[in-house]
């Protein structure tokens, strides 16, 4: 019905279907609550699976703190453990900056260099240059 | 289920996922259905 044409369904990793209504919400933001839904880790590697391939830039780990994703210091920790354990989340890694800021970034989608290079330019040299 | 009660229930169906969108969350099959039988339930006698 065209006055529904709002009402949009995205669907989970098991297939089960979900509504939102793109009146009230985008499309990216749902997307992002389906994966907040599947888990904390499925969050945090679909999050920087994206950033890594479509900006390109690595993330932020303190990211993770703010809304919408308000996980805790230690719920991070412990998915970032967890993942490190699991084959689906081989591909995520992290770098440290100059001034020991953690981002991560897909092995998918940026090298190791390039990640450090764009980290450390997010974190010390956009400052330091302005 | 008569062409007025369908057209009620698909009003239902949008209001809450508008409802929930509107509070930042995704509505799932389950709880949609979930929502319409309490609904359902919490209307008058005859009011069907």
């Amino acid at each position: 019905m065209a006055e529904n044409k709002d009402l949009k369904e995205i669907r989970a990793k098991d297939g089960a279907s979900l509504y939102y209504s793109s009146m009230f919400m985008s499309d990216a933001y749902a997307t992002l609550l389906l994966h907040k839904e599947e888990g904390a880790e499925a969050l945090i590697a679909d999050t920087v699976r994206e950033d890594s391939d479509r900006y390109p830039r690595p993330t932020p780990l303190d990211v993770f703190k703010e809304p919408p994703f308000d996980l805790s210091q230690e719920e991070i920790l412990s998915c970032l453990e967890e993942m490190s354990s699991r084959d689906e989340y081989q591909d995520i890694s992290r770098v440290s900056t100059s001034i020991g800021h953690v981002f991560l970034y897909s092995t998918k989608h940026l090298d190791r260099d390039y990640a450090f290079m764009l980290a450390e330019w997010i974190d010390v040299g956009q400052f330091e240059n302005p | 289920m008569g062409a007025n009660n369908l057209k009620g229930t698909l009003l239902s169906v949008a209001g809450i996922i508008r409802e929930k969108s509107k509070a930042g969350q995704l509505v799932s099959a389950e709880e949609l259905l979930l929502t319409l039988k309490l609904e359902d339930r919490a209307k008058p006698e005859g009011d069907e």
